[in-house]
């Protein structure tokens, strides 16, 4: 693979939450919800598995949609809508779980994430990398924003997963969705 | 002999081998960490062996196949330890298998070579460490006089009892099959893969593709590859099966420190130890095992004089008997001691609040034995003081629920006290029972499962306008709706129209209302997973037949919920038979 050793998305650096990592070049994952482009590091997904029924847990965290049989293994599936506060997925055709293995609670977690559609497996070099926006004099940008991937037709706001799952900085990286990429402006209503 | 003191020094050498430093160790060149690691693992297990083997020695009828095969251990280790540059455990082997060859292994030698064994597992403690052991080699063996054989002990004699001929002697522990040695995880990984076989196996079979052509040499192969899984499946579970057998020697060397810290006269009958369990059963038996036989030598088997007084012979007799009934294993401790004190035992009882004083006079014999289970009456000292068999019987009963197991007791005083306690073979299966509410399906440990039933109108009863309850032959019992209990959307709320599965946990009955039941079958349990921990409601989930995720109901918090919620509106502890309900529905 031509993807980099990656200091920035080390797990264990990610996974403790302090410092904010940074995305280098490589390949990524691409996905699109609500209307805007996101990019995982290609190295964190296992695998991509059409939507299947998901058993509710009881009394679990609104952002975890249940769990999942997958091969004979027992995996919880993430609603990326709620974590974001753009309210509850509703399937379509398109919809996706992406599987990924995830350094959060101190484990290493294979997790499902559930998404709109998936894009593509896309090489972003670090000339299309830009660092996370300041937004504004107050704000810093949220930690699981870990860099922009720009190219001539869309924005892809590239995430720190580990980070998202085990931090709570959703509402930030919603604005930041907002403020960088315009063409996002159709989910603002979703999140109120 | 003045044993107490004995076994004290050598707990102090045990101790001091692996505690206080006497300077970093680094073991030969050639030795990695993992070649190392093994030979710490190898060696602690042939501890166990060899221990083992000391005390064989105690029975004439063994004496001379245990003495070789301690004999052949000791050289073993010597040579082993020599080989990764373990230069005091060679040293102290190489002392110790002069002394055996000095004296043999005559029983009353026994206390010291068990103390050997002691410092061994320090020096192994220690080495793990990276330390050198303390004290030395050198000291240890001038402080457990190994070079002067016969010191304190008689000089060899003649093997008291040969061998009666013509009887085979049981096969050197080692000389099985040759085995090889693997690590936890990899086993694990292996029965993952095979779980996965298992499922694209189902999948190609019922693939619709396939469905329309279908060959003769098509159906034998699918029907070969199902037998060849099935096959797969089975040897997966039986790889993590290990025998009772290292256990129940731990239990044979405390059963021998005990009795002789209590100066009692205790003899021990072991059987069934070959009988094989999950590794992770075993492993979670071996503390409450101990502690009943801890419990049967200091408070059930008496002392001599006692003993003759009470005609019985000098000898405390304790037999410990594992074998299969049903599909789990039953673990027997048996003593011949003085039985149960019931009285003092319902008198606790009554003063702790478990029973009422009216109900306490109504107890049959055998509901009085099973109070030492109660929780809360367990910690009582009185009960220790007394009667004996209270301490450390909640740990037990609490360490048996965790393995799904059951504990019973049943006590002839004067005579002796049986407890026995039942455990599944393995933790990974259980069989279930499949039960639908609204759209959602939960899962029911059928071993807690008494019946389901649809509830008659007239059996009914509301308490307070929210607990619901029902007459069950005389039996009230409360019932708990899981749609709502679990946040299930749209289940059926006629009580009329709905099923009623009771469930009994830890001695409380419990009627569940559901929609439907739906199957029962052995299921493959999975844990959650660290995402939701802290989860009290459920205690796992299963895969259904459909390959569909289903969860398990957890009956201890259904229980806790019973407990809770019943506990001011009926006499709650064992029989509810005199509480009427207040009103009556229909």
């Amino acid at each position: 693979m031509d993807t980099t050793p990656n200091p920035g998305l080390n797990p264990s650096a990610n996974a403790r939450g302090a410092a904010r990592s940074r995305a280098a070049a490589g390949k990524y994952m691409t996905f699109r919800l609500d209307g805007q482009a996101y990019g995982v590091e290609i190295l964190r997904v296992k695998e991509l598995i059409r939507l299947q029924e998901i058993t509710r847990v009881p009394q679990a965290n609104a952002v975890i949609r249940g769990v999942i049989n997958l091969r004979g293994k027992i995996i919880p599936v993430v609603d990326l809508r709620q974590k974001f506060g753009m309210g509850c997925l509703v399937p379509t055709e398109q919809t996706v779980i992406i599987v990924m293995q995830l350094p959060v609670f101190d484990h290493d977690l294979e997790m499902g994430v559930l998404v709109d559609e998936v894009l593509e497996v896309r090489h972003l070099s670090d000339g299309q990398i830009e660092p996370p926006p300041d937004l504004g004099p107050q704000e810093a940008a949220p930690a699981a924003l870990c860099g922009i991937g720009k190219d001539d037709k869309q924005v892809i706001l590239l995430l720190d997963i580990a980070k998202l799952m085990s931090g709570g900085d959703t509402a930030d990286l919603k604005r930041a969705a907002i403020l960088v990429a315009p063409t996002s402006q159709e989910g603002v209503g979703h999140g109120a | 002999m003045d044993h107490d003191g004995e076994r004290e020094a050598a707990a102090r050498l045990g101790a001091e081998a692996s505690g206080a430093a006497r300077g970093g160790f680094t073991p030969a060149a050639f030795v990695d960490d993992a070649l190392f690691a093994d030979f710490l693992a190898a060696e602690t297990a042939a501890l166990g062996e060899l221990e083992r083997d000391i005390l064989k020695g105690e029975d004439p009828e063994r004496l001379e196949a245990a003495t070789a095969a301690v004999k052949r251990r000791v050289h073993t280790m010597k040579g082993e330890a020599a080989l990764v540059g373990a230069a005091d455990v060679a040293t102290f082997c190489h002392a110790l298998e002069d002394f055996l060859g000095a004296s043999g292994l005559v029983p009353d030698l026994t206390d010291r070579l068990l103390e050997a064994t002691d410092w061994l597992a320090g020096a192994l403690t220690a080495y793990g460490r990276r330390q050198l052991p303390t004290p030395s080699a050198a000291d240890a063996i001038a402080r457990l006089s190994l070079d002067r054989p016969t010191d304190g002990a008689e000089p060899a004699r003649p093997v008291a009892a040969p061998l009666p001929s013509g009887r085979s002697l049981p096969a050197a522990p080692g000389v099985g099959p040759a085995t090889v040695r693997v690590s936890l995880p990899r086993v694990d990984q292996l029965v993952e893969a095979i779980g996965e076989l298992i499922t694209v196996e189902a999948a190609l079979k019922h693939s619709p593709e396939l469905a329309g052509r279908r060959s003769g040499r098509l159906c034998d192969t699918l029907a070969q590859l199902g037998k060849v899984s099935r096959d797969l499946q089975d040897i997966g579970l039986r790889i993590r099966m290990v025998p009772l057998l290292s256990t129940f020697h731990k239990l044979a060397r405390l059963v021998r420190d005990q009795s002789r810290k209590h100066g009692k006269d205790v003899r021990l009958t072991l059987q069934g130890e070959g009988i094989e369990l999950d590794r992770g059963v075993v492993e979670q038996l071996g503390e409450p095992l101990a502690h009943l036989v801890r419990n049967a030598i200091d408070h059930g088997i008496e002392g001599r004089r006692e003993r003759v007084a009470a005609g019985k012979s000098e000898t405390g007799q304790l037999a410990i008997t594992a074998f299969h009934e049903g599909g789990n294993i039953a673990i027997q401790i048996d003593d011949d001691g003085r039985g149960l004190d019931r009285r003092a035992i319902a008198a606790r009882a009554v003063a702790q609040n478990l029973v009422s004083p009216t109900q306490a006079a109504g107890l049959t014999d055998a509901e009085v034995d099973d109070l030492i289970f109660a929780p809360g009456l367990s910690t009582a000292s009185a009960v220790t003081d007394t009667s004996g068999r209270g301490l450390g019987m909640d740990i037990v009963r609490r360490a048996v629920v965790a393995l799904r197991g059951s504990l019973s007791v049943r006590s002839r005083p004067g005579r002796g006290t049986t407890i026995k306690l039942l455990v599944p073979l393995t933790l990974a299966v259980m069989n279930g029972t499949v039960v639908a509410v609204g759209r959602e399906r939960f899962v029911l440990p059928t071993l807690a499962v008494i019946e389901s039933l649809r509830p008659a109108p007239a059996a009914l009863a509301t308490w307070a306008g929210r607990h619901d309850m029902l007459h069950l032959r005389g039996e009230v019992v409360p019932l708990l709706w899981l749609g709502s209990w679990l946040g299930v959307q749209d289940y059926v709320t006629e009580v009329t129209r709905a099923l009623c599965v009771v469930v009994e946990c830890r001695g409380r009955r419990v009627g569940l209302v559901v929609d439907d039941v739906v199957s029962q079958q052995p299921t493959v349990i999975r844990s959650l997973g660290p995402t939701f921990e802290g989860q009290a409601l459920l205690s796992g989930a299963v895969i259904l037949a459909d390959g569909l995720v289903a969860l398990i109901v957890n009956l201890d918090a259904v229980t806790a919920w019973a407990a809770g919620a019943f506990n001011s509106a009926t006499d709650h502890s064992r029989g509810s038979q005199a509480w009427t309900p207040p009103r009556t529905l229909g």
